[in-house]
């Protein structure tokens, strides 16, 4: 066999593979084709049953697919999530309520000084970048002041009569 | 005169009392760490009450190298003292009476 003969072998050869590669990713791009065709109905029907026409985006590629759903929205939609979420120090409700139900030399004896001491830990805590237990520090900153309240509720109320009747002449 | 002093402590004031005669001034997490016992989560309503009695007295105080709020610092006061001495006799006397019997 003479080298030109070869050379037209081999180049018949490539080019029958390139021919099943061809269809291959033919096939391949008519079956994602479909796939997304299908995933863009399904959010279309989605789109249609949500009230103010509005929907979640779920992720870039499906939210680029809805047709109506406009740039400006998805990257609104991107940038709530990407907020970061601004945490309350705890025992801030508690407090509230434990200076409305209490006096004020009780709730300064008493519940302040539990506050003060775990919010100094709880910054210790985020300062560390320990989120896991800033989040403890503030669970248990709650519990611990609601049962400091039931242990003290009993002796205010007597202390609260004892004055009603000092006050009434008794 | 005689002056009477109660005598009406519950052994953790007597535990807090010994330890603030001890350490002189402490704050209430110090306690929970040198106290066996003593639970953080009662502390501060334990020595509130000790407040109210008057056998401590406590202030905020507000340390230069804390960026956080002030804390609460306890330290025992005479009638504590007095209280503690009468307590610590108390029980010298109950357990010299058993040993007796």
């Amino acid at each position: 066999m003479y080298e030109s003969e070869k050379d037209s072998v081999i180049v018949e050869s490539d080019l029958k593979r390139l021919a099943a590669e061809a269809a291959r990713r033919r096939r391949f791009l008519s079956k994602r084709l479909a796939d997304l065709a299908d995933e863009q109905d399904k959010l279309r029907l989605e789109l249609a049953k949500e009230p103010n026409g509005q929907i979640a985006a779920k992720s870039i590629k499906t939210s680029i697919l809805i047709i109506g759903v406009s740039a400006s929205e998805i990257i609104a939609e991107l940038g709530k999530r990407g907020r970061p979420k601004v945490y309350r120090p705890p025992g801030i409700a508690i407090d509230h309520f434990a200076r409305f139900l209490f006096q004020k030399r009780t709730y300064e004896n008493t519940f302040k000084p539990t506050i003060d001491d775990h919010r100094i830990e709880y910054h210790e805590a985020l300062s560390a970048h320990d989120l896991k237990k800033a989040r403890w520090i503030t669970v248990r900153c709650n519990l611990i002041m609601a049962w400091s309240m039931a242990l003290r509720i009993p002796s205010s109320l007597l202390e609260l009569c004892a004055k009603l009747l000092k006050i009434s002449g008794g | 005169m005689v002056h009477m002093v109660s005598t009406n402590v519950s052994e953790k004031e007597e535990m807090i009392l010994d330890a603030l005669i001890n350490h002189g001034e402490l704050y209430g997490l110090q306690m929970v760490e040198l106290i066996p016992g003593l639970k953080r989560g009662t502390v501060y309503v334990t020595l509130g009450r000790m407040e109210d009695k008057g056998f401590i007295s406590g202030r905020e105080v507000k340390e230069p190298q804390w960026a956080g709020m002030p804390r609460r610092l306890y330290r025992i006061t005479g009638q504590g003292q007095q209280v503690l001495r009468a307590s610590q006799a108390f029980d010298a006397v109950m357990s010299g009476k058993r040993a007796h019997v």
